[in-house]
């Protein structure tokens, strides 16, 4: 980069169910004049003049044209894309009148179903694979041993994932109904 | 296979509000200016919220998307189909029954056994 944009580049892991600690850490980067440029785990920033904003995490995984549709409508309302990661996109609004990304939380429930589902196949693949793995596998060495170990951690994360998934859905649709 | 109209009622108050303004043909945003004119800011809909409930609406045919003439997806506006009128229909009609006896149960009409 030249020398009249200052960046700085952070590496940070945040879960899926972690968004609202993701969302607090980059509104305080922009109150110090950090601003998202491209986020995901390798995140990097621009200087700018330190302000108030509201950045928001959105799971989207719609096909081309209605993801085009989604990030207009969002614009429109004062909700800018700034960076994708994957299906993660991350909007920003300067406006503190704007209503919220998701106004009403079971929205975003529905997002993070999307997710879970994603996660449930994944795991329920991998399940099997563990469990139709050659019973003789555990005398064929260190190699195999340590390929069997590998397979069960990625299943337990899949697990771990699914459930704090599941739990955060519950968190939201509470959330959601203690408003009506 | 059609869904009987009066299996979608009651609706919430968002998605009363949405399918009412589509009475005629409107864009996303415009929905959003539609829907918090008319309540103010205790039922301010933000994109996601929205962009979500109009999905759901498509899936189950309450509204469909109208044909832009320049054929660009994004411009495409959306608009009530004939079931979908049908249930705002019913839900009127279901509200207003709820507040006449409302209203009649308050002047001390009826109820007594």
């Amino acid at each position: 980069m030249n020398g009249n944009s200052e960046t700085l580049t952070r590496l940070r892991w945040f879960w899926a169910w972690d968004a609202p600690k993701e969302e607090r850490w980059l509104e305080e980067m922009a109150r110090e004049g950090w601003h998202l440029a491209s986020g995901g785990i390798l995140f990097r920033f621009r200087k700018g003049a330190p302000c108030e904003c509201r950045y928001r995490l959105d799971y989207r995984t719609e096909r081309r044209g209605e993801l085009d549709e989604y990030i207009d409508l969002c614009r429109q309302s004062g909700w800018e894309m700034v960076s994708r990661f994957g299906a993660w996109h991350y909007f920003r609004n300067f406006n503190p009148d704007a209503p919220e990304l998701h106004s009403d939380p079971s929205s975003l429930a529905d997002r993070y179903r999307r997710l879970l589902t994603l996660l449930l196949v994944l795991l329920g693949m991998n399940v099997m694979l563990f469990l139709t793995r050659p019973a003789h596998s555990v005398r064929l060495g260190s190699f195999y041993q340590a390929v069997e170990v590998f397979r069960f951690g990625i299943v337990a994360l899949l697990a771990f994932g699914v459930i704090r998934i599941g739990l955060y859905i519950r968190d939201l649709q509470r959330e959601s109904t203690r408003r009506e | 296979m059609q869904r009987d109209e009066l299996s979608f009622l009651p609706l919430t108050e968002a998605t009363f509000l949405i399918l009412v303004s589509l009475a005629s043909p409107k864009h996303g945003y415009a929905i959003m200016q539609d829907v918090s004119a008319w309540s103010g800011s205790r039922a301010k809909l933000g994109p996601g919220t929205l962009y979500g409930a109009l999905t759901k609406l498509l899936e189950q045919g309450l509204i469909c998307r109208l044909e832009g003439d320049d054929g660009d997806d994004r411009r495409k506006a959306y608009g009530l189909t004939a079931l979908g009128r049908r249930v705002v229909e019913r839900e009127c009609e279901r509200l207003e029954a709820i507040a006449q006896h409302g209203r009649e149960r308050l002047n001390g009409k009826g109820g007594q056994e």
